[in-house]
């Protein structure tokens, strides 16, 4: 975890320059790659970019303040960012509420443990399908290396991911993996990722859970 | 010739350039019509093509439709505007006889890549049976394409988007994600592959589906444009007083779209077109960002959405396959007005 005291907690895009759909994948990066109380900034110089950044960033439950000086569009998204310092201290001892809690999970091969293949592929089947039934969700999970298997169209585990990606969960997936065993065109859930974006999430993280 | 990028030269381009329905419909409240006896199908069911009778044997089809390049090649958007422009007439059941050019073109590009574009459309009319008359241009900053054209049907056997009919079952018979996989392309986040099998699709022409239309006693369909699979489908059900439930699951769509929405590659015309939609439609809870986005993707010469009887839907789902719409799906079915147009599931 960092412990760099951070006194100005934000994170600015500046997407002048680019047109759509551009700015809002940088957006979306943006967003992904922010600390949950990390405000954001985007830059933007038209107007339907503006338009369609600010619907995308309401769309995910975020507050979108806009500012207009000459060319530039400035969005602002508050988040967390104040030091929370007349908050009662057992807010903070409460458990985390489902959706926000503060560890993830990394998924290295598509068997769980060592042993018997059958019997590995059997458990991280179960081990996945778990997941979206219980309470404390992680708010990530990475797949690398053969984890990768996991994520593409025939995985066995396809719509319990795509259950917990819609229910705001972060799944990213190593693209230098996807890569190195072709199956790029086959994923077929999560976010394709790369090493900072991973590493970033997991040294953030309460916790990192790798079965 | 000078070789050109005809992407370079616009912002928006084909069906995502469509002025919003909401706006439009705002625009357009209000405006005097003009009624006569013979007119079968006008403005007001926001069908896709106007309908004249003007014998008991024959009824004109009249369509236009025109818009800023969505590919780089000057033939390609030629035969692209010209199969958009074509749609229209095929979606009413009819069959292509004459068509115009409609032409918009700036001074600053080579005259070579106009003469190019035109013979990419007049190669799409011969295709399609019918006779270019002449046309008409004018400087533009941003070149525009596309066609007048003029069809004709039986007035008995008019395809129109308001016969849906609760227990009709519901056809598509191209992919989604065209919008998306062309902005993809734009920005090169799309190979040449998965792009050519857009560009492939819309040049394809509807006409091949006409026959089994009209075989099967088809009186209700629409052609999937601009306003995206949500759009059409919540027009087609208020102009038919229905709901139709569309299954997410069961929509054919191109590969790589779904990617691409994720990177949050999501193009322009799908916010424009949930504003109109939105209100409209019912989504269930599990539905994805991605996945609502895509019923929104404008497409650009999409393909047809086909209400038929269940007893014929499989036969038609596999004549639609042999007649060149490999990827015809039976995506969901007409039920009685529920207070919503469209009801995804």
């Amino acid at each position: 975890m960092s412990i760099k005291p951070t006194l100005i907690n934000m994170k600015t895009i500046d997407a002048r320059g680019k047109s759509c759909p551009v700015p809002l994948i940088m957006t979306k990066k943006g967003v992904a790659e922010a600390a949950a109380d990390e405000s954001l900034v985007v830059l933007l110089d038209n107007e339907t970019s503006a338009g369609n950044v600010t619907r995308f960033l309401q769309d995910h439950g975020m507050e979108v303040h806009t500012q207009r000086e000459g060319s530039t569009i400035t969005l602002t998204v508050p988040r967390g960012g104040a030091i929370p310092e007349q908050t009662d201290p057992a807010a903070w001892c409460t458990p985390d509420p489902a959706g926000t809690t503060n560890y993830m999970i990394t998924i290295k091969q598509n068997t769980l443990g060592r042993g018997n293949d059958d019997l590995g592929q059997l458990l991280i089947k179960g081990f996945i399908n778990t997941l979206p039934d219980i309470d404390h969700k992680p708010h990530t999970i990475a797949f690398l290396n053969a984890g990768i298997f996991l994520t593409l169209h025939d995985s066995p585990v396809l719509e319990a991911l795509k259950k917990l990606e819609v229910s705001g969960i972060k799944i990213l997936v190593c693209g230098t993996c996807l890569d190195f065993y072709q199956c790029k065109d086959s994923m077929a859930v999560g976010v394709v990722s790369n090493m900072y974006d991973i590493l970033d999430a997991m040294t953030k993280a309460g916790k990192v859970i790798a079965p | 010739m000078t070789p050109i990028d005809l992407l370079t030269t616009c912002d928006v381009g084909g069906c995502s350039a469509k002025l919003p329905a909401a706006g439009l419909a705002r625009a357009l409240e209000g405006l005097t019509a003009t009624p006569h006896p013979n007119l079968l199908v006008g403005t007001e069911t926001h069908d896709d093509a106007g309908v004249f009778r003007i014998s008991d044997e024959v009824a004109l089809i009249q369509t236009t439709d025109f818009f800023t390049p969505v590919c780089s090649d000057p033939y390609e958007f030629g035969q692209i505007a010209a199969a958009n422009a074509l749609s229209d007439v095929y979606a009413m059941g009819g069959e292509v006889l004459t068509t115009m050019n409609i032409v918009g073109f700036p001074a600053t590009v080579p005259l070579e890549v106009l003469r190019t574009m035109l013979q990419g459309g007049i190669d799409k009319v011969k295709e399609a049976g019918g006779v270019m008359l002449g046309g008409h241009t004018i400087v533009d900053d941003v070149p525009k394409y596309g066609l007048a054209v003029t069809g004709t049907v039986h007035p008995e056997r008019i395809i129109t988007n308001a016969a849906a009919m609760p227990g009709d079952v519901l056809l598509l018979t191209k992919p989604l994600g065209a919008g998306v996989i062309m902005a993809g392309h734009r920005i090169g986040e799309v190979e040449e592959a998965p792009c050519r099998k857009v560009l492939e699709s819309m040049k394809q022409l509807n006409r091949a589906a006409v026959p089994v239309m009209q075989q099967h006693h088809v009186r209700c369909a629409t052609d999937i444009t601009g306003f995206g699979l949500a759009g059409h489908a919540v027009k087609m059900a208020s102009a038919s007083g229905v709901t139709l439930k569309i299954n997410i699951e069961a929509l054919p769509v191109f590969p790589g779209t779904y990617k691409l929405l994720e990177m949050g590659c999501i193009p322009g015309a799908c916010f424009r077109n949930r504003e109109f939609t939105d209100p409209e439609t019912a989504y269930p809870e599990t539905i994805s960002y991605e996945q609502k986005m895509l019923l929104n993707d404008a497409q650009t010469s999409g393909g047809l959405l086909i209400c038929c009887k269940p007893d014929v839907a499989e036969t038609m789902r596999a004549q639609l396959h042999a007649a060149g719409y490999p990827e015809t799906a039976v995506v969901g079915e007409v039920v009685q007005e529920s207070g919503y147009g469209l009801v995804i599931g």
